[in-house]
């Protein structure tokens, strides 16, 4: 019987399986890098344990000390989490040898299904629909413009030990196919030590689909229904949700069953998922199978009402299962978005730094979080602040309940792409169930700009500011006959006329353009939310104060905006806008990170958009790309260069 | 009567119209408004009352037949900021360029007089030419007068300056003996010598944005307290600091209606100082945060970026706060901050608010130029103003409490009234690798590295310092803003009395 789990893991899923472990009456052991001294996960822990400076390699992806920790704590069972040693076979086996549980499958199914080439192999004589395409691991550039040309472009060259869209590309012609390929097997020995990398069809208008299993040591293999993960940016998963919106019954069965069928290939037990890429026929093809609990199972949880990580443990503890496929049923519809540390309006950059502030709402809503104010998000792990995921009679609802949640999230201090999922989740494509992995790049053709506010936001919006600046002016007044009765907001491309008829308290009454609105307000300062009940309506929405201007943030867009008295405002408009002299030419760190390559020198000319140089950060290879058209005085930086956020990497004539 | 009444209408149209429709237009074209458009705009609607509208300079040209402008440039008057009262001079430009002559200079007489007497605050709004040549010797008069008034009104009633249009030579004197300036960019200067003299005298060639400029003052010398974009953001941020101070010397402090929590625990403030003594950390993240509404108004952001210092409130009271900033040169003291956080600690003690410092300070910044320069008495004068000070005074240490610097941040033996200290807060002599690499000079690495460790363990936190009296209480970061207000609250009817004397000597 396992008593006491090490959690040989961070964040949110150290947090999620520690909280599955006190309701069973299982002690835990946490464990933390030099980076996560202070991070939360180890508050949820019964005990905790440092294992080594280094952010990776020496701590959470280090077998031996944890092993080591492992005997220290006399713990029976190791969970991994997803990610770090979670579908590492040497891992296991070590475990093995020192009579310690790992919660989750054997070494040999992590082997077979690790390896993305055997696997397929795998997958076809199980009787798995498998995408055209070769296994074999390209050995040059000749033998994989041949492969190319043998399978038909486009096509996407993938990392053979690889997974999170890490060392993998799409390449549409033969003119790219060295610099893309190059580019892959870099990215594949950054992250796993492994270059090898093949070629596969690549589908297009593909939708992400994958099917969870769950099998104990007894034989028992069950199909708990399938994940929809079609939104995706650089080949990562934001939303997900299930069931999916595009499958039938029939398909369904299909992809249970030949998941089934390739979980007992391979004498799986534990909980998994067989990921599948489905074209716009719902012809489905076999991807990868994941050996480990996936980040986006609560959606599946929500939906079957299961506790996947109790699951984990009973199998573990060589349970049989207590119930029979026929006892899955699917009930209502569940999204998860994950909340991530980056800026969308940046092409995704991650944004690591300390999180001054962050709320997360309570009421009918799961957050899986992994932070806390105050926490700092490191340049070394994974950007996941948070999962928020909803559940809903059906899709409508599960989306709306998804939206409130969203717009009362408020966090200080770091970008999120809290307002960019807002964005999604209101687009119409995406409310009709219209979507593929391409959605971000083909909905967001510019990338994405910020939201700018629907018309009939308009008025939510301006009284939350007029809120917000005329209670600061009822309470520093010495009489309320003092504030000014007419006003103006004005914003980019309109002008709103207020006119205040009175103010007592929480209450205001004005007439807003040519009509009366009576409501109530309140402010919750540590969080910056104002709220206005306009009739029985409820609006919220954050307010921040810059020095001249306020920004609004409101289900998911984002307003900067004046407040003038009417007299000053009149001014304003006749003042002469002057012209800011040009920007500096120069190139800054968006983010703490690694200089890993640089692509320009001395001398060279550049236009708008040109790479300029590779920054490593949070896991990811950022491209830092020029936004002017000039010419390099001075590269600051060298490769390998640690940099801070906000350094001055590149100068230009 | 008729008649009488329409010639009074008529001459008000002429005074209200200054130097005309078309120097109105090419003010409005330079992104400047006129002397009444920015009282408009400082003052609450409909409330100025005008003082000497009628009031007329010499005959500049005294062959012709043209009269004198009525009001001779400058504005003169009272109203009020958010129900507040205040007085006001605004100088025009489109009169003879807003110089200053006798009557000119006569008019801000009259306003600081009524100020002083009256004990109303002050607020000059700057756009001059200079002095009236024509006038001669009666407008150098004129500054003077001006100066000494200034100085008289210092310390009784707050004196606020906004420079909007040029501001030099002599005329500088007056601002800078107010209590803050603000700039707008692009549209004001401030210089002793333009930049023709300084071309002929030193042979640098500067322009007068470069020379005096609003970016100049808030940057490098460190004059001007504020600057913004425009100068209507500049009215509406000047209408913003008056909230926050007082009447005057002796009228009790403004007292803001607060809807913030004062009970509610702050858990970031439990990671604010990192695990790594050598790493930076924003120390405005924690004035925010203790700040009622997180509301914080900081003076002179760009400059001696190593010391912040600025208003907040707590439970409606204005608080004057200072605070080492860890994020620039480490947050030590210099010349610079040492001087920027002196004149603001005694600008707070004249007015009765209450100051609130947090310090992290590792030291004194070390280095021929500080010595040079006099760091001594530059740093001297943030000790003096300190230690004189008589307003409540609460210290809270973060982290790094070092040497003199810790002595100088108003420390418990510079009658702070209640000294706090995180479990973070390491008070010591120095840093414990400096003081072992003292004691033990002739040790070997092997031996300082034990000592280091030695030293750290025993003296590189707040308990020696507590166990002294010298720290009251060591508090958890979350509480911080709880306890901040529970000691302003048993300190607001604090009385302390310096000894007579005519004035101290402050080490200028």
């Amino acid at each position: 019987m396992i008593k006491t789990v090490l959690i040989a893991n961070r964040g949110e899923i150290a947090i999620r399986v520690a909280k599955t472990c006190k309701k069973m009456n299982i002690k835990t052991v946490g464990v933390f890098s030099k980076d996560d001294s202070m991070s939360l996960h180890l508050k949820y822990c019964d005990d905790t344990c440092f294992i080594g400076d280094d952010p990776l390699k020496g701590s959470y992806l280090n077998i031996e000390k944890i092993v080591n920790i492992a005997k220290e704590f006399s713990v029976d069972a190791i969970h991994p989490g997803y990610g770090f040693l979670s579908e590492n076979s040497n891992f296991v086996k070590r475990l093995n040898e020192e009579n310690i549980i790992f919660i989750g499958p054997s070494y040999r199914a992590i082997e077979l299904m690790g390896d993305k080439i055997e696997s397929k192999k795998i997958a076809k004589k199980a009787g798995v629909n498998c995408i055209p395409g070769n296994e074999n691991a390209i050995e040059n550039i000749e033998h994989g413009l041949k492969e190319a040309k043998n399978i038909g472009y486009p096509v996407m060259i993938k990392a053979s030990a690889g997974g999170g869209g890490k060392g993998m590309r799409i390449v549409k012609n033969n003119n790219e196919f060295e610099e893309l390929l190059t580019a892959a097997k870099n990215e594949a020995m950054n992250a796993f030590g492994d270059d090898r990398v093949f070629i596969e069809k690549y589908i297009e208008q593909p939708r992400h689909i994958e099917m969870q299993i769950l099998s104990d040591n007894h034989g028992n293999i069950l199909w708990l229904g399938e994940r929809e993960c079609s939104i995706q940016r650089r080949h990562q998963k934001i939303i997900e949700e299930a069931p999916s919106s595009f499958i039938d019954t029939s398909i369904r069965t299909k992809m249970g069953e030949q998941a089934v069928s390739l979980a007992k290939a391979v004498n799986y037990s534990s909980a998994g998922t067989v990921e599948f890429v489905v074209d716009k026929n719902q012809n489905f093809y076999f991807l990868e199978m994941n050996t480990r609990l996936q980040v986006e199972h609560p959606v599946t949880e929500l939906v079957t009402g299961l506790d996947l990580v109790e699951e984990m443990i009973n199998i573990a503890n060589n349970k049989k299962l207590t119930f029979h496929q026929e006892d899955i049923e699917v009930k209502g519809w569940s999204f998860e978005s994950r909340l991530c540390a980056e800026s969308p309006k940046k092409n995704f950059l991650p944004s690591a730094g300390r999180i001054e502030n962050i709320n997360y709402p309570t009421k009918d809503i799961r957050i899986d979080l992994g932070y806390q104010s105050g926490g700092e998000v490191s340049i070394y792990y994974d950007s996941l602040l948070a999962k928020i995921i909803s559940f809903g009679k059906n899709r409508d609802e599960a989306l709306e309940k998804m939206l409130n949640a969203l717009s009362e999230v408020s966090i200080e201090g770091i970008d999120t792409n809290i307002d960019f999922l807002m964005d999604i989740y209101k687009k119409k494509s995406f409310a009709l169930g219209d979507i593929n992995t391409n959605f971000i790049s083909e909905t967001y053709k510019e990338g994405y700009k910020g939201k700018t506010n629907e018309k009939k936001e308009e008025e939510a919006i301006a009284l939350l500011a007029l809120s917000y600046h005329l209670n600061y002016l009822y309470n520093v007044s010495l009489y309320i006959k003092n504030i000014s009765k007419a006003w103006m907001i004005s914003w980019l491309y309109k002008d709103i006329n207020i006119n205040i008829n009175s103010i007592k308290d929480n209450y205001i009454s004005l007439i807003f353009e040519n009509s009366t609105k009576e409501f109530f307000y309140t402010i919750d300062h540590i969080n910056k939310i104002v709220s206005i009940n306009l009739k029985g309506k409820v609006f919220k929405g954050r307010v921040y104060i810059k020095e001249n201007y306020m920004t609004v943030f409101y289900k998911g867009s984002e307003t900067n905006l004046n407040i003038f008295r009417k007299n000053t405002y009149d001014l304003y408009k006749n003042l002469p806008k002057e012209n800011k002299n040009d920007k500096l030419k120069q190139v800054l760190s968006p983010m703490p990170g690694k200089v890993t390559k640089i692509l320009v020198k001395q001398k060279d000319k550049t236009l708008e958009g040109d790479n300029l140089l590779v920054l490593d950060a949070m896991k990811m290879e950022n491209i830092i790309k020029a936004d002017f058209n000039g010419q390099v005085k001075d590269v600051l930086v060298e490769e390998g260069q640690s940099v801070s956020a906000e350094q001055l990497l590149i100068t230009f004539d | 009567m008729k008649d009488k009444i329409n010639y009074y209408l008529k001459q008000i149209n002429i005074a209200k119209e200054g130097g005309g429709k078309n120097r109105i237009d090419s003010q409005h074209k330079k992104g400047k408004l006129t002397a009444r458009e920015r009282i408009d705009i400082l003052l609450d609607d409909n409330s100025f009352n005008e003082i000497g509208m009628f009031v007329k300079g010499k005959n500049i040209n005294e062959n012709e037949k043209e009269l004198a402008i009525l009001g001779d440039g400058v504005i003169t008057g009272y109203g009020r900021i958010n129900g507040y009262e205040v007085l006001i001079y605004s100088q025009d430009f489109t009169v003879y360029g807003g110089s200053l002559g006798e009557e000119h200079a006569n008019k801000i007489c009259k306003i600081l007089d009524m100020a002083i007497k009256n004990k109303i605050p002050v607020i000059g709004l700057n756009d001059s030419g200079g002095a009236r040549i024509q006038e001669g010797v009666a407008a150098l008069g004129g500054y003077a007068e001006v100066f000494q008034r200034n100085v008289l009104a210092s310390g009784v009633i707050p004196q606020v300056s906004a420079i909007l249009g040029p501001c030099a030579g002599g005329a500088v004197y007056s601002p800078a003996m107010t209590d803050f300036i603000f700039m707008s960019e692009q549209t004001s200067y401030m210089f002793v010598t333009g930049p023709e003299v300084v071309k002929t005298v030193t042979h640098e060639d500067v322009d007068t944005e470069y020379l005096g400029g609003a970016n100049t003052h808030t940057t490098k010398s460190g004059v001007a307290d504020f600057s913004f974009d425009n100068e209507i953001i500049v009215l509406q941020e000047l209408r913003r600091l008056f909230d926050f101070l007082p009447q005057s010397n002796t009228s009790e402090a403004k007292m803001k209606k607060f809807n913030d929590d004062t009970s509610k625990k702050i858990e970031s403030l439990n990671t604010l100082v990192p695990e790594d003594k050598n790493k930076a950390y924003d120390i405005k993240e924690l004035i925010v945060n203790v700040a009622d509404e997180k509301d914080f108004l900081e003076v002179q952001k760009d400059y001696a970026k190593n010391i912040v210092i600025g208003f907040i409130r707590m439970e409606g009271y204005t608080i004057g706060v200072v605070a080492n900033q860890p994020l620039a040169l480490a947050g030590c003291l210099d010349i610079n901050s040492s001087r920027k956080a002196a004149r603001f600690v005694r600008f707070c003690d004249c007015f009765n608010i209450p100051l609130l410092t947090f310090v992290d300070v590792p030291g004194f910044l070390p280095g021929t130029d500080q010595e040079f320069n006099g760091i001594i008495k530059h740093g001297a004068k943030l000790l003096f103003a300190y230690a004189e000070a008589t307003v409540p005074k609460v210290t809270l240490i973060t982290r790094k409490a070092y040497g003199g610097a810790y002595d100088v941040m108003s420390s418990k033996h510079l009658r702070g009234d209640i000294n706090y200290a995180w479990p973070t807060a390491e008070i010591a002599v120095m840093g414990a690798e400096g003081a072992a690499k003292i004691i033990y000079k002739s040790a070997n690495e092997e031996i300082l590295k034990d000592k280091i460790k030695e030293y750290e363990e025993k003296f590189s936190n707040p308990y020696i310092a507590a166990s002294r009296g010298y720290i009251d209480e060591v508090i958890k970061p979350d509480i911080t803003r709880i306890k901040l207000i529970d000691a302003f609250k048993i300190l607001r009817n604090k009385k302390l009395k310096n000894p007579w004397k005519k004035h101290d000597n402050i080490p200028l």
